[in-house]
């Protein structure tokens, strides 16, 4: 029987994937490119997000077209087969570079002399146990971290209350600010688009009506949070600190002091914070499972085990050090994601035109 | 030997009895099974011995970091 989840799980996922990965040390190279205003990048993506939800689902309201998307079993053409290579190779690259991304800030932060290859086999033992059980599974226990992390972050301003200093976010808007936030959202768009994620568990979501509704508000929630980490990393720490640190988001927490006694609140947040890292790329190893039981026609739990610790050595073989991923991160990935997103846009609405014709077909022969 | 590799090598060991074991795969999947395992034990390898895949991202970046580079400020 397939797996399903609710609109509200998947606005959390959703909420989850553009948070947990991009929040690590995105806020660097967003200020160093939009300076004292690169606050207002979540605020301009979202409606360019919301618009190309609105481009995928269409005007059907009722959405009986998403239970027979990417059926796994299903007989697929040329063009569905082309989407899942094409998606297979977006989530690869996501994962690769997300966990690739956990790994350097738990060995840089947390256990410093642990070798990168022992934390990246204990890290996937517990993905692939979570990611095995399927999308309720990872749905569940998504909704237990985000909804941890949901309420740290939007605390986060408050506990920094004493740290904050306004003239870090002057001089405000002017048309030469322009430039500089545009910058901010070619490089933004492209983590933020990992919102096309959901493309994948299109057919899971039940009632199907409410899926547009629930990604539009998962993107609203998770662009939220970005925006609060944002706003409060420039207030408190402003640009030319957050400029030579690689993770801005560490350092801000670092900041919160209400007492005499409650000043390491840090590790606290950052281990409340890395199981929503875990959930999401446990969710993007479901989303390569996925794709692979689409083109085997069958299930391939059971080959996700080998598959699960060649991914976790490819993230470690494939960047000499964190410079080289900050640097595939920060400008290669930009372009990269920015072409995958927009042909995988592309390529469902052939997929989606597919599927609507298929079921007007059976209608008419019923 | 590495430590991590000595570990994925034990789980990958103790995944292959227990498939074969529980008769998870059928005769016709074993062939799969031989491949996914047999990758993983590769890329464990080409760890040990220091041969990084970076040449796939070094040509990523130098394709697309420089197009980037034009629009972003360095």
């Amino acid at each position: 029987m397939k797996q399903k989840i609710s609109d509200f799980q998947l606005s959390l996922l959703v909420a989850n994937v553009i948070f947990a990965g991009p929040v690590i040390s995105l806020p660097q190279i967003i200020l160093q490119q939009g300076d004292q205003n690169a606050w207002v990048v979540p605020i301009i993506i979202y409606p360019i997000l919301i618009s190309f939800i609105f481009i995928i689902f269409g005007k059907d309201k009722q959405g009986d077209w998403l239970q027979n998307v990417l059926n796994i079993g299903d007989k697929s053409k040329w063009i569905d087969k082309g989407f899942i290579m094409l998606f297979l190779l977006f989530v690869i690259f996501t994962i690769v570079r997300d966990l690739r991304g956990m790994l350097d800030f738990v060995a840089a932060v947390l256990l410093p002399t642990t070798p990168n290859d022992i934390l990246m086999v204990l890290s996937m033992l517990v993905i692939v146990y979570i990611a095995i059980s399927g999308i309720e599974v990872v749905a569940r226990v998504n909704s237990i971290t985000f909804t941890i992390l949901f309420a740290i972050v939007v605390m986060l301003p408050f506990l920094l209350m004493n740290e904050w200093n306004f003239g870090n976010l002057q001089p405000l808007f002017g048309w030469d600010s322009v430039p500089a936030i545009l910058r901010a959202l070619y490089v933004t768009f492209s983590w933020m688009g990992e919102i096309f994620f959901f493309l994948i568990i299109i057919s899971n979501i039940s009632p199907p009506k409410r899926a547009r509704r629930a990604v539009i508000v998962g993107t609203g929630l998770g662009l939220f949070l970005f925006f609060v980490v944002l706003f409060s990393a420039l207030g408190v720490l402003g640009t030319r600190i957050i400029r030579e640190s690689t993770y801005p988001s560490l350092m801000l927490i670092q900041q919160i002091n209400l007492t005499d006694f409650l000043d390491r609140l840090d590790l606290v947040i950052t281990v409340t914070w890395l199981p929503t890292i875990f959930t999401k790329v446990a969710f993007l190893l479901y989303a390569i499972n996925h794709c692979f039981s689409y083109l085997y026609k069958g299930n391939t739990n059971k080959f996700l085990f080998p598959i699960a610790f060649i991914v976790g050595y490819l993230s470690i073989l494939m960047f000499k050090n964190t410079m080289d991923l900050l640097r595939f991160s920060f400008y290669t990935w930009n372009l990269i994601g920015l072409l995958l997103q927009l042909m995988l846009i592309f390529i469902f609405l052939f997929v989606k035109r597919n599927v609507k014709m298929r079921m007007k077909e059976k209608e008419a022969e019923t | 030997m590495k430590i991590g590799m000595i570990v994925v090598w034990f789980f990958l060991i103790m995944y292959i009895l227990f498939v074969f074991k529980k008769e998870i795969v059928s005769k016709k999947e074993r062939k799969w099974v031989y491949l996914w395992v047999g990758l993983a034990f590769g890329i464990s390898l080409m760890d040990l011995f220091h041969l990084s895949l970076s040449t796939v991202t070094t040509f990523l970046n130098v394709t697309f970091e420089g197009i980037s580079r034009l629009v972003v400020k360095l």
